[in-house]
């Protein structure tokens, strides 16, 4: 038993190291598709001038995060996928701050950096299993698991809920 | 009981006040939650949300219009990517908006409305219509611009009716919602005010309860802490018992009078040790009594005599008192224990101390009986033999010696006789006899007598009324002489060369505030020597002079006051004397009378009563003269009578005939009266049964009792009068009270001058010419002496004693001789001069000298 705690341990830990050299080597490669975020502001890391660019590819690479709630503004219970806020901050070596997030119709929202759980918010790309058009907002939605918790139901986590997210900048 | 049902009660309550607290609870909390739901849902707010969606709607279809018209503008050039884009990008924006309010949670009551659902139904099929044209290929949609323009501006009504209704609707419902929350709080503020009444009314009862809970609670602690000081501090051993009879408590004193700790016997069963066995079977008995009934001690407390025993052993007498108790959960019994050892030792200290003092009674009593008859007869003897010695032929010297003898005789006399009055006052044989009596008359005479005594001394005297006079009262004329002469013999004695008054006054006695009654004051006052202040408490004591000096100068027993406040407290008054020494003293007292009016007539004698039955007497008597008078008389009544000289000769007579009566003298030598009726009673003879009647002068009051105790029937005084004789032979001869019943006529007793010479004409049959005549000149003699006598001055001639002895004697032989009321008239003088009333005497002799001139012709054969 705890011959096997130990050896969990030393592989988590082997694939951390494994993970942060790949980050620290700078591999932050441009996007080969659409552009569906651009991260720009106070980051580590960039692959534009603009900043961080994201396809919705490079975004479904990262650690994904699936859920099912309901929310105010659908019907039924829905399922999300997507990558969690909190990995894209860090790839981007954000650990402070204030995101100020956008959407295409020029919905602008701040969320504190020191706010975002590992797994909520969500940068959902799918839902109910296929991806997000603009029609119904798509292709980004930043969503949090509503029927979770108590505090995924205040009226500030709903005005954090920013669907058609076109792009986030970082400021301290 | 009452206070188990009140228990009972307040439980009930109890129960009930719990079970509406509980269910306010209940709804407290199901409103709460309730409530909470409320603000929950207010907590998820969703309205802001509503609205700031709706105002988009209207600006997104702004945005669409916007670029519709920007692209419509440009004139002259074909239209950039980016301008189409821009295009498509609002369109799909508006799009995904009306989607959102079709679909979105937060519009699901709006689209219930039709006032809402029906525009947006509008705008989504407009938009619907046009989505081939703006998914077609870029050329088609520019060409369909300014349609599309057209179509998109057409929903411009929709889309404000959209946004207006929407808001007005969530108004109503967050209107609604409020009011919903509103009366959610409002029930809760009700039902928590409810609550809050009942808890404060709950908090209050119990409050109440508590504090009677506390005070009850004190309340018993005080009893047990006064019953833990009661137990304490008794007298009496405590001691509790179980119904086991075990012990539950054992209080100090117990522990002290039986010697065992409390630890020692608590908790065991009482006859173990602490009872002894006598005890025990008592409460064996107990033990009976409590299988055959329901209670153990009978209800109230029960006092035992019984005898204890200590630890040691020692036994003691002791006083138990048993009593059960119900101590709210069992009987118990309490016994209270008392060593009356001491009590005991007294009691029987007591009646010793009482004995001792009867016998002490008996003897003085026999003391007075031997002055009156050992000490006075001798006494006379010698007085009488110097009086016949004075006569004889006597040297100067010789005369003096036998004078002075002759006075201390008489002193010796005076003194014999004042002891005597005492014990006649003490044994209640001087009666008050209450009379009209005339007080001018008595202080006249009281005066008068001691005028000349008064006179020797130098001292004037008087008498006077004070204030309003009542001469005629209701009082006991001889008790009020005695006293006056008394206090007036004692002021003479003690003043020289004074003046002596007597004060008379009405001075009613108040025995309570209605009731008075009329009374007199006397009071003697003289100009004398007075009193020492300390003195005055004890001069009304026997044998009391003020000191020995004045006793000597003034002679005296001491014992006139003392018979004074005897007089004074028989008539239900008091004496007191007030005095200062040089000055003189007042002697006051105060006693009840009636007022009276002089009575007119003189009261008939009593009825003359006669037996004409003829008994066998036998007289017993050892003096010869009395034998003879009463045997005469006896014979002249009719009897047959036989004389004996002494007690022996009695038995031996009586032994032999059946006699109707035995009149038997008390001391006669040889055997006296008393021994001879012992014997007479205690034989076989025929007179065995007869009555016995003691026939004596100078009897005390005790004297009577033992005569009968010996078994004598009656009694008679010397000299013999005719009605006692016929009063004692009617009460005790069966003869007599037969013929009485028989109704046979009672034969007229000869009377007056006719007694008198039936009674001589008797004597000169008995004794001869020369004996009745010797018999008469001796009366003669007797009577002229006794009146010679009383003409001296009263206090020279010898005392009172002489001059009653004298005048005994006289009516003695008054009687012998039938002269009756010589005789009643010197019997009553002789009561006089025993009391020392110098008044009644001369009285009595002025009426003595009238009878006796009547008399003296009589007397001659």
């Amino acid at each position: 038993m705890k011959i096997l705690k130990c050896a969990r341990a030393i592989l988590s830990l082997a694939i951390g190291l494994f993970w942060a050299a790949s980050v620290a080597g700078g591999e932050f490669s441009a996007p080969s598709q659409d552009v569906v975020l651009v991260v720009s502001g106070d980051i580590e890391q960039t692959n534009s001038a603009e900043g961080a660019q994201f396809d919705l590819a490079m975004l479904q690479d990262m650690r994904q995060v699936s859920f099912e709630t309901t929310t105010l503004w659908t019907e039924g219970v829905v399922r999300f996928t997507g990558v969690p806020l909190a990995e894209i901050l860090e790839r981007l070596g954000v650990s402070s701050g204030t995101i100020r997030a956008q959407a295409l119709n020029d919905y602008i929202v701040h969320i504190p950096v020191a706010s975002v759980e590992p797994d909520a918010p969500v940068v959902a790309y799918e839902m109910n299993g296929q991806s997000m058009s603009r029609r119904d907002k798509g292709p980004l939605w930043i969503v949090y698991p509503y029927d979770a918790s108590d505090r995924f139901r205040t009226e500030t986590v709903y005005t954090r809920s920013i669907w058609q997210l076109e792009r986030m900048e970082i400021t301290q | 009981m009452f206070q188990r049902k009140l228990e009972r009660g307040s439980t009930v309550l109890g129960a009930i006040v719990g079970g509406g607290l509980a269910m306010l609870v209940l709804l407290v909390a199901l409103f709460t939650r309730q409530a909470l739901q409320d603000v929950e849902s207010l907590k998820s707010a969703m309205s802001d949300n509503v609205q700031w969606t709706l105002s988009q709607t209207e600006v997104d279809h702004l945005h669409v219009l916007g670029a519709l018209e920007d692209a419509l503008a440009v004139q002259g050039r074909e239209l950039t990517a980016a301008e189409v884009e821009e295009i498509r990008k609002t369109f799909d924006l508006f799009f995904s908006r009306s989607v959102m309010l079709k679909e979105g949670k937060l519009f699901l009551t709006l689209n219930s409305r039709p006032e809402f659902s029906d525009p947006l139904r509008q705008i989504r099929s407009v938009l619907r219509a046009n989505l081939p044209l703006i998914d077609g290929p870029d050329d088609r949609l520019i060409a369909a611009l300014a349609e599309l323009k057209a179509d998109i501006d057409g929903l411009r009504p929709h889309v404000r009716e959209i946004s207006v209704q929407g808001l007005a609707l969530i108004a109503q419902q967050s209107d609604s919602r409020r009011e919903a929350l509103v009366a959610t709080i409002t029930r809760l503020m009700v039902l928590v005010a409810v609550l809050s009444i009942a808890l404060v009314t709950v908090s209050t009862y119990l409050l109440i309860v508590n504090r009677k809970t506390l005070r009850r609670g004190i309340q018993i602690q005080q009893v047990s802490e006064r019953i833990k000081t009661v137990l304490a501090t008794s007298q009496d051993a405590v001691v509790v018992l179980d119904m086991s009879w075990k012990v539950t408590e054992f209080n100090a004193v117990a522990e002290r009078m039986f010697g065992f700790r409390a630890g020692d016997v608590i908790g065991r069963p009482v006859s173990e040790n602490v009872i002894p066995l006598n005890m025990r079977d008592l409460l064996h008995q107990r033990d009976r009594q409590r299988a055959g009934k329901t209670q153990v001690v009978t209800a109230g407390p029960r006092l035992e005599q019984f005898s204890a025993k200590r630890k040691d052993g020692t036994v003691f007498p002791a006083e138990l008192t048993l009593q059960s108790a119900f101590d709210g959960t069992e009987e118990i019994i309490v016994g209270f224990i008392r060593d009356v050892s001491r009590q005991v030792a007294d009691e029987k200290e007591l009646v010793e101390a009482s004995d001792r003092a009867l016998t002490g009674e008996k003897v003085k009593a026999e003391f007075l009986t031997m002055m009156s008859h050992e000490i006075r007869t001798p006494l006379n003897g010698i007085l009488g033999n110097l009086s016949l010695l004075e006569e004889t032929d006597l040297t100067e010297e010789q005369s003096a010696f036998a004078r002075s003898m002759e006075i201390s005789g008489k002193l010796l006399m005076g003194h014999v006789n004042s002891v005597l009055d005492i014990a006649s006052l003490e044994a209640g044989k001087m009666a008050v006899v209450l009379n009209a009596v005339n007080i001018d008359e008595v202080l006249q005479e009281c005066v008068e007598s001691q005028r000349g005594s008064a006179a020797a001394r130098g001292n004037s005297l008087e008498w006077y009324w004070v204030g309003e006079p009542t001469p005629w009262v209701i009082t006991d004329r001889r008790h009020l002489q005695q006293i006056l002469l008394n206090l007036l013999g004692n002021a003479i004695k003690f003043t020289e060369n004074g003046q002596i008054a007597i004060e008379v006054e009405q001075s009613p006695l108040s025995s309570n505030a209605k009731m008075t009654q009329p009374g007199l004051e006397f009071r003697v006052v003289d100009t004398g020597i007075g009193i020492p202040e300390e003195q005055l408490d004890l001069i009304f004591d026997d044998f009391r002079t003020t000191d020995a000096s004045f006793r000597r100068a003034a002679g005296g027993t001491g014992l006139g006051l003392g018979i004074a406040r005897r007089l004074t407290r028989n008539l239900g008054g008091d004496i007191g004397v007030e005095s200062m020494v040089g000055e003189g003293s007042v002697f006051h007292f105060h006693i009840p009378v009636t007022i009276a009016t002089a009575p007119d007539a003189h009261k008939d004698e009593d009825r003359k009563v006669s037996d004409s039955a003829t008994l066998d007497i036998l007289v017993v008597e050892d003096n010869e003269i009395n034998l003879q008078v009463v045997s005469t008389m006896l014979r002249k009544q009719g009897h047959r009578v036989a004389a004996a000289v002494n007690g022996q000769a009695a038995v031996e007579q009586a032994a032999e005939r059946p006699f109707d009566l035995i009149l038997m003298d008390i001391s006669m030598p040889v055997m006296d009266g008393l021994e001879a009726t012992r014997l007479i009673r205690g034989g076989t003879g025929a007179s065995r049964d007869t009555v016995i009647v003691a026939f004596s002068a100078n009897v005390l009051p005790g004297d009577q009792q033992s005569f009968l105790a010996e078994g004598m029937n009656g009694f008679l005084g010397k000299p013999l009068l005719l009605k006692d004789l016929r009063r004692l032979l009617l009460e005790h001869v069966p003869k007599v009270r037969a013929r009485r019943a028989n109704g046979a006529a009672d034969a007229m007793e000869p009377d007056g001058p006719e007694l008198t010479r039936t009674r001589i004409s008797e004597m000169r049959e008995a004794l001869g010419d020369d004996g009745t005549g010797r018999l008469l000149q001796r009366l003669a003699g007797e009577f002229d002496d006794l009146l010679a006598a009383i003409d001296d001055d009263l206090q020279a001639c010898g005392g009172w004693p002489a001059l009653s002895d004298r005048i005994h004697k006289a009516a003695g032989s008054a009687g012998a001789f039938g002269l009756v009321e010589m005789q009643a008239l010197l019997a009553e003088m002789e009561d006089a001069a025993k009391s020392s009333n110098a008044a009644a005497i001369h009285v009595g002799k002025a009426r003595l000298e009238g009878a006796w001139s009547q008399a003296r012709p009589l007397l001659r054969f």
